[in-house]
């Protein structure tokens, strides 16, 4: 009964900053929309520069078989910042044909790895001797897919989401309304839970606006909706007992959002959210599985993989560290009260 | 003359003992070339390192979050609560500001080249002779962000709320100018937006000037950079009255 007066309460204190509460409901759907939009605009490409002069017949016959070919983009570089170019990414290769006649005295310069230049270099060279479109194939394995980063992306905003709504437990303990409970003839962890539902409240309908999104805007998550449903409830379950954990051992605002706000972004980084786990170096994949961004991203690539499959070990650990933290943090308050 | 030297040496002193100044500009960019360069150390070869790299890349974004370190060097005499001693002191407010930016240009900059001038031996970076282009281009960078930063801070009542906002501008700039990671893209909309960042201009001029041997493009960005600072300076002299001090005593923030 406690549980559902402390979450009237806080539905009564949404009123009052409306605003910034439709704010935070938008934000996961708004941030999904904004990085699909960027996503869609730098569509995965070979990006190529070529020397050449137009006399050279060889660079025709590279044009013909670069005209044919689909995923590469080629534009004519600039001598002055070849170098520079090469390493702030605006070409990925370029084709030396300055001093060029035959194609097979092709150069190409580029700061990748040796093996990767040759390996390239190979493939330009056959593809455009005999004339056929070129295929480049970069080493791919690792990389995450789309579906995979949308839900580690969506990790990160949900903590922060989260860590925010939570924020009103700091608030509390400063105006007294804890001292006030703990008078009370009721159990502390009645309060915590009454905040943690109105929390898991808010979570549900942003996931609700999020799956609408998803739908309307036909953004690529390759997921049917009760995987998609397993998945959203491990990351809020997870989400909301590490907000109400970092809420309970912080002493302002500030320092919660902060704290919780590093935590999202160290994780997100060592779990392989923005590289592909398996390109990291060794040390830090060892250091990186213990982030849950991790478990997720394979929990989604097994149910990508196939459909059947319920990668039930990630989910349990998810749910039994947000089970942990919950606990933990309730044990912090009630010594706060006392 | 005078008191523009001793708010000079007064200024200075408390820059370099203060734990801002070695926190974000010598412990923040040394800690994020070793992370960043240990985390993708796969991606150059074997021509490139991971950490000569991010070295050179680093540097200018931790520059830019001067911005805020000033902006609290601005308000320091406010927080400190000395705002009395300093409305019936005889000193011009030109002196006031000019020392305040020149301090904080001259011990943000000495950080930096500090910072340049290890990574520069421990990773071996090719500069050569152009190290010292490298450190006009740093310093002029750091004068206008400090310009930059003192007159937000001198000049703003409730400069907190707009220092929680200066960081996310910072942050897209500098993803934008590729200090995280090396980004390119074939699509001229997103060209043209990727240029309107100044740290891709700066990023840029390092390495045309190190590796092309084209250092046109520096001395210009760096003369743009003096203007700016410049400006700022001059308008921040303009704008300045010594009651901005008094403000302070509603914000007091735990250090």
């Amino acid at each position: 009964m406690e549980i559902y007066y402390v979450f009237k309460n806080n539905i009564k204190r949404s009123y009052h900053n409306t605003f910034q509460f439709i704010l935070l409901l938008l934000l996961p759907a708004i941030i999904l929309l904004c990085s699909n939009v960027v996503g869609q605009m730098s569509k995965p490409s070979i990006r190529l520069g070529i020397l050449y002069e137009e006399k050279n017949p060889a660079y025709h016959q590279v044009m013909k078989s670069l005209n044919q070919s689909k995923g590469i983009t080629f534009q004519k570089a600039k001598e002055e910042s070849l170098h520079t170019d090469l390493i702030l990414g605006t070409y990925q290769y370029i084709i030396d044909l300055r001093e060029v006649h035959e194609i097979k005295n092709l150069k190409i310069l580029s700061y990748a790895s040796d093996s990767s230049i040759r390996k390239i270099t190979n493939q330009i060279k056959r593809s455009v001797e005999s004339g056929n479109k070129v295929q480049l194939s970069v080493n791919n394995k690792g990389d995450i897919t789309e579906s995979e980063r949308i839900c580690a992306y969506l990790f990160t905003v949900f903590i922060i989401t989260a860590t925010i709504n939570a924020c009103i437990l700091i608030k509390d303990r400063k105006e007294g309304m804890l001292r006030r409970f703990g008078f009370a003839p009721t159990k502390i962890y009645s309060y915590i839970t009454g905040n943690t539902v109105f929390n898991l409240v808010v979570a549900v309908c942003q996931i609700v606006i999020v799956y609408g999104v998803i739908i309307l805007f036909h953004i690529p998550v390759y997921l049917n909706i009760i995987h998609f449903l397993i998945i959203m409830s491990a990351i809020i379950f997870f989400s909301i007992s590490m907000a109400t954990f970092v809420c309970s051992i912080s002493k302002s605002d500030l320092s919660a959002n902060v704290l919780s706000s590093c935590v999202a972004l160290l994780f997100t980084l060592l779990g392989g959210g923005f590289i592909g786990f398996y390109k990291m170096p060794f040390i830090l994949q060892k250091v990186g599985s213990i982030s849950p961004v991790h478990w997720i991203i394979n929990s989604v690539g097994a149910m990508e993989d196939s459909k059947d499959n319920l990668p039930l070990t990630s989910i349990f650990l998810l749910i039994g560290v947000s089970i942990v933290l919950y606990l933990g943090s309730i044990k912090k308050l009630s010594k706060n009260v006392q | 003359m005078n008191g523009s030297y001793h708010m000079f040496t007064f200024d200075f002193k408390r820059r370099i003992k203060s734990s801002f100044t070695y926190g974000y500009h010598l412990i923040f960019p040394v800690i994020m070339i070793l992370l960043l360069g240990l985390l993708l150390s796969g991606q150059f070869g074997e021509r490139l390192s991971s950490f000569q790299y991010y070295a050179l890349v680093m540097l200018p974004f931790c520059t830019t979050l001067a911005m805020i370190t000033s902006a609290y060097a601005g308000k320091d005499e406010a927080y400190q609560k000395t705002a009395y001693r300093f409305l019936i002191a005889p000193i011009k407010e030109k002196d006031i500001v000019i020392a305040k930016i020149l301090s904080c240009t001259i011990s943000f900059g000495m950080c930096n080249i500090l910072v340049l001038v290890i990574s520069w031996i421990i990773f071996s970076i090719p500069m050569g002779s152009s190290v010292l282009e490298i450190i006009l281009l740093l310093v002029s960078e750091t004068f206008c962000v400090c310009a930059i930063g003192i007159y937000i801070g001198l000049g703003m009542k409730n400069f907190i709320i707009l220092k929680n906002f200066l960081n996310i501008p910072i942050f897209i700039c500098a993803i934008i100018g590729g200090s995280f990671y090396p980004i390119g893209t074939s699509n001229s909309v997103l060209e043209v937006v990727f240029h309107l960042s100044p740290l891709t201009w700066v990023n840029r001029s390092i390495f045309l000037c190190i590796y092309d041997n084209h250092s046109e493009i520096l001395w210009i960005t760096s003369f743009i950079l003096l203007a700016i600072g410049g400006l700022f300076t001059f308008a921040g002299v303009r704008s300045f009255q010594k009651e901005e001090f008094l403000h302070g005593d509603l914000l007091r923030i735990q250090k």
